[in-house]
């Protein structure tokens, strides 16, 4: 293990790092415990959600399980210890385990449509990037993608996105600019 | 949930986009589409392009370059 770290994602289920809860740090030797203090104020009325996540030591033992526990009393809101969840048992099943890389090929950049666009028109694909992985193991894990503009004028662009394909699942992180577009029709 | 910073303009001519994207699928070739929504008053004649520069993406803590990291032709209006 090289960190452990919380981080706090309102109501929402899917993981990001804006909102970290309290400061990452190491499990302690000897107490193999960790606490992340802090002050997030809870909405009424709805479930929300703190993610637990690993940062893993470039020399990791492959088929080491991973894994953790909240014991009970080990939440703390407004004064008031909570269980929070039932202790999770880490053997003989963990939660995940270390196993090398699948194999990263050749990324390419392809032109997915050249089709001429017109003002108005919304997510026209630009380009597309492809990420070749063979081999079983532990996933590829993208962090960014820096794009440059190669527009004769970027006031052209209203906003532009990035669409990550894997397999049927699809998901959309946008970028917009201050000029707006009035339609919201998709012509592709 | 975003990936990356939202609602930014190309700074300089880039924007970075920064997030965990895990490739899960095995044996399989995953994809990233960088779409435009085109303005109401963008020029005719005008056209629109993106790149991928060297060293720009970042992958399991390795900066990676595509190839080509730039290819024509590009979309015109």
């Amino acid at each position: 293990m090289a960190g452990v770290a919380a981080y706090y994602t309102g109501t929402s289920k899917t993981f990001e790092v804006s909102t970290p809860f309290g400061s990452a740090g190491v499990f302690d030797n000897v107490t193999r415990k960790i606490t992340f203090n802090g002050a997030q104020s809870l909405p009424a009325n709805s479930t929300v959600y703190v993610f637990i996540v690993y940062t893993l030591s470039p020399v990791a033992t492959s088929n080491h399980g991973l894994d953790l526990m909240i014991e009970t009393g080990g939440i703390t809101i407004s004064g008031v210890t909570y269980r929070g969840t039932l202790p999770i048992n880490p053997s003989p099943n963990p939660a995940r385990t270390i196993k090398p890389p699948q194999t990263l090929g050749t990324i390419t950049v392809v032109n997915s449509d050249t089709t001429s666009v017109k003002p108005g028109d919304t997510d026209k694909q630009i380009l597309r990037i492809d990420f070749p992985v063979t081999n079983t193991g532990a996933p590829q894990t993208l962090q960014s993608i820096t794009v440059t503009s190669a527009n004769v004028s970027d006031t052209d662009v209203s906003a532009f996105r990035l669409i990550t394909r894997e397999h049927r699942r699809f998901s959309t992180h946008q970028c917009r600019s201050a000029r707006p577009t009035s339609r919201s029709a998709v012509e592709q | 949930m975003p990936f990356g910073a939202t609602h930014q303009p190309f700074g300089g001519g880039t924007v970075t986009f920064t997030g965990i994207q895990d490739f899960s699928a095995p044996n399989a070739t995953h994809s990233v589409f960088i779409t435009y929504d085109i303005a109401n008053d963008a020029s005719d004649g005008h056209t629109v392009d993106a790149k991928i520069n060297t060293d720009h993406i970042r992958i399991e803590g390795t900066t990676r370059t595509p190839s080509p990291t730039a290819i024509p032709p590009v979309r015109a209006l």
